[in-house]
C-alpha cells in the first residue's frame, strides 16, 4: 500500500510542486554553486609571520626582535608593495630590509627605508615572503650609546585598490 | 529513453522554491538548479521516459517559442555529462 502511495506521490511529478500551470518556459541552466572564497571576497590580505622573534641586524650585528617574514594571502596574481621602516621616537640607527630576489635596495630618507618588493603566485594561493634586516649606525658623536634600545615601526603596504597594510614594532639593542 | 538521478549523487532541496543543489560524490562543486531545471530534475524518476517528462512541462509551462522539447533534450544531455542523471535501464533488474 505505502509503495502504491509513494509511487502516486511521484507519478504526481510537478503537481506536488509549485510550478504554477501556464508559467512561462524559460532554457534549464545547471549552474555552478561557487562559493567564492572568503579571501577573495575580502581581497588579498597581509599578516607578519614570527613578529617578535629574536634576530640580529646584519651591518651592525644587532640583537633585536622582528618578524621573520610576512604572509600575502588571497593572491590574485603577482603583487607588489613597498615596506617602510620608521623610527618611533629618536634613533641613532636605521634599519633596512637585507638584499634578495625580490627586494628592490633599501633607500632611506633619514633613519626611515623604503624598500620595494614584487612577487606572486597562483589565484587565491598564499605566499610567504622572508624578510632580514640591516641596521646602519650613526656615527661619532651620535653613535648608539651600549643602553641604547631602539623601537621601529614596520609597515608592509601591498599594491592595489584599495592598499591593503599591516604593521608591526622592531626593536634593536645595542648593548 | 528513461533517466534516474545518479547513484552517486547527494541531493538538497528547497520548498517551495523548488531550488536543488546537486553534488556528485567524485565532483568537487555541486551545481543548483532553479526554475525549469528544478522541475525537469523532478520528473527523473527512473519511470518517465524522455517523452513523458517533455508532455509533463508541455503541461506545465507555456512554451511560446516551441523551443521546450530540444532544450530539455539539451539539459538531459547535460545532466548525463556531469553523470547526474543515469539511464534507468543500465541496472534494472
Amino acid at each position: 500500500m505505502s509503495e502504491i502511495v509513494d509511487q502516486n506521490v511521484k507519478k504526481a511529478g510537478l503537481n506536488r510542486r509549485a510550478v504554477v500551470k501556464g508559467a512561462a518556459w524559460s532554457l534549464p541552466v545547471i549552474a555552478a554553486a561557487i562559493a567564492a572564497p572568503a579571501a577573495s571576497a575580502s581581497g588579498p590580505t597581509v599578516t607578519f609571520i614570527g613578529a617578535g622573534s629574536a634576530v640580529t641586524y646584519s651591518g651592525g650585528n644587532r640583537s633585536g626582535t622582528a618578524p621573520t617574514g610576512f604572509r600575502i594571502s588571497g593572491l590574485i596574481g603577482a603583487v607588489s608593495g613597498t615596506i617602510i621602516i620608521t623610527p618611533v621616537g629618536t634613533v641613532h640607527a636605521r634599519i633596512g630590509i637585507q638584499p634578495a630576489s625580490m627586494f628592490s635596495t633599501s633607500a632611506f630618507d633619514g633613519n626611515t627605508s623604503t624598500t620595494t618588493y614584487s612577487a606572486g603566485t597562483g589565484t587565491g594561493q598564499a605566499i610567504d615572503i622572508s624578510v632580514g634586516f640591516f641596521n646602519l649606525e650613526d656615527s661619532a658623536p651620535n653613535k648608539p650609546k651600549p643602553t641604547d634600545e631602539y623601537t621601529y615601526l614596520m609597515t608592509v603596504l601591498l599594491n592595489g585598490s584599495p592598499a591593503v597594510r599591516a604593521e608591526t614594532n622592531l626593536t634593536i639593542r645595542f648593548k | 529513453m528513461i533517466w534516474r538521478h545518479g547513484t552517486l549523487v547527494a541531493e538538497v532541496r528547497t520548498e517551495p522554491a523548488g531550488r536543488v543543489a546537486l553534488l556528485h560524490l567524485d565532483a568537487t562543486q555541486p551545481v543548483v538548479l532553479d526554475g525549469t531545471a528544478a522541475a525537469i530534475w523532478e520528473l527523473i524518476d527512473g519511470r518517465r521516459d524522455h517523452a513523458e517528462v517533455i508532455a509533463e512541462l508541455e503541461a506545465a509551462f507555456e512554451d511560446a517559442a516551441g523551443q521546450l522539447a530540444h532544450q530539455v533534450e539539451a539539459f538531459l544531455a547535460s545532466l548525463e555529462a556531469q553523470r547526474l542523471i543515469e539511464a534507468a535501464h543500465k541496472t534494472s533488474h
